[in-house]
């Protein structure tokens, strides 16, 4: 028998498992990637808000419709000459006295365009997590980690994605001469060479690097344990150590998480 | 059955446990295990307590006296083993074990006044045994306290009866203040993993503390 015992049914686990959702700070990320024919800088950021937990044997905590709350800017480098045709205002040439006075022909070079696209979004799931107690640094944990990235739905993301991405390219283009009449061209090819499969493509790995090992905390203490703080100067702090943790999932008429420990 | 029963959670801190916590307390707070008058106990200090002689008429600086309680064993119930007569445990109490020691300044006065009197310590250990039961200070919002309250206790090996009469009534007393230091805080019986709303118990049974409630 553990000196100390503390068992909580799903309904406190939901409880305990949302605090440390709300604790949970993911670090941002960053980097670069291909956007269809394009390379797009990109930074990341994302939390997790809700879901629902249960429990079950051996050990697995399964956490069902979590939100994945990201927020993610994308920034294009895009050649419009590789997108749009050769633009060269003809010579014209006006006959006078002295002869034929022409101008000389002249050619568009079109720019290269900074893209910058920023999209806040929800992407829900679902995943099997297993239970991980270590000692590290003097601190007791008990980590609930995730045992599979799982499969994201991001279509309906990258739509709004690829549709954003479309308006910040006109917005960037609007300050090109000459562009008038090849703008809404520009703007068409621009997101028909993305396409939603190159952004979802892109942003599946992105997200991925939020899920993979997803640890939430459940338990963290120290091993030298404050029992009680020190009082006055003839009485110290009272601790104890911390001996031993184990954290485990029960089946018996409920399903409990059980955390035991000895002092 | 499940732990937490119809309950959302459920604490349990076993007798060994608790006489870790004891354990720790005392260690780190000696001194509410050691009381005396000076010139046992000269001040008070991390490891005892300094107390006033007892006064008594015509004997210059009160009776010096000390009382040396060595670490309380408690045992949960039910019963490790039998207790003294006739002390018996029910589900809900403790049993506490503890020797005694009581020291007094025998003192020897000269009449005369030519010269002062000497003091020499005389003590004695005795067992003691006591059964008490928990009473719980619920600060609310998982916050509060657990103490441990004697109900009755035995000297043993004293006699005649009314000697060891006045020997329980007076140790009872002593031992219940000094338990009475020793506080169980709610976070420290699941070792902080939770905030507990106690809604059942403190029980003692299955030699364990058992408390279920909701998790705030």
């Amino acid at each position: 028998m553990s000196d100390l015992l503390a068992a909580i049914d799903e309904t406190a686990a939901n409880t305990i498992l949302h605090d440390a959702e709300s604790a949970l700070s993911l670090p941002p990320q960053s980097g670069s990637g291909s956007l269809g024919p394009f390379t797009a800088a990109w930074s990341a950021s994302a939390s997790l808000t809700g879901g629902t937990v249960t429990l079950s044997a051996p050990n697995i905590v399964h956490f069902t419709n979590v939100d994945l709350n990201y927020s993610v800017s994308f920034s294009l480098s895009i050649d419009l000459n590789s997108i749009l045709p050769d633009f060269c205002l003809p010579q014209i040439c006006i006959p006078t006295p002295w002869g034929d006075i022409c101008t000389p022909q002249i050619c568009i070079s079109w720019p290269t365009i900074t893209v910058p696209v920023s999209h806040s979004g929800t992407v829900t799931f679902s995943a099997d997590f297993g239970i991980n107690v270590h000692l590290t640094g003097g601190q007791w944990f008990v980590d609930v980690v995730i045992l599979a990235i799982p499969s994201l739905s991001l279509d309906a993301e990258a739509a709004a994605i690829v549709a954003a991405l479309g308006l910040a390219a006109s917005a960037a283009m609007l300050a090109i001469p000459f562009i008038g009449p090849f703008l809404a061209l520009a703007v068409a090819a621009i997101t028909a060479l993305i396409g939603i499969a190159a952004v979802t493509g892109l942003l599946g790995p992105i997200l991925g690097l939020f899920l993979d090992g997803l640890t939430l905390t459940i338990y963290q203490q120290p091993q030298v344990f404050e029992v009680l703080p020190a009082g006055g100067p003839f009485d110290p702090q009272v601790n104890v150590l911390l001996n031993a943790v184990t954290a485990d999932v029960e089946v018996s008429d409920k399903n409990e998480l059980v955390l035991r420990v000895d002092v | 059955m499940s732990f937490t029963q119809t309950h959302h959670a459920f604490v349990a801190v076993d007798e060994d446990g608790v006489n870790d916590f004891v354990t720790a307390f005392f260690t780190a707070r000696p001194r509410y295990l050691h009381y005396g008058s000076p010139p046992f106990v000269a001040a008070t200090g991390i490891t005892q307590t300094e107390m006033g002689a007892i006064p008594f008429p015509f004997i210059p600086g009160g009776i010096a006296w000390r009382v040396d309680f060595g670490l309380p064993q408690i045992d949960l119930y039910p019963p490790n083993g039998p207790l003294p007569a006739p002390l018996t445990m029910a589900v809900g109490q403790f049993s506490v074990h503890a020797q005694v020691r009581l020291t007094v300044g025998c003192g020897t006065l000269d009449q005369t006044g030519d010269k002062g009197g000497t003091i020499t310590p005389i003590s004695t250990t005795l067992d003691v045994w006591a059964v008490g039961g928990l009473l719980v200070d619920n600060f609310g919002g998982g916050n509060g306290n657990l103490r441990f309250q004697l109900d009755e206790l035995e000297v043993l090996g004293v006699e005649p009866e009314s000697l060891r009469n006045v020997l329980d009534c007076v140790l009872r007393m002593m031992l219940q203040a000094a338990l009475s230091t020793f506080t169980l805080p709610f976070h420290a019986l699941s070792a902080g993993f939770l905030t507990l709303t106690i809604e059942a118990g403190p029980e003692i049974d299955n030699d364990q503390i058992e408390v279920w409630g909701t998790v705030s």
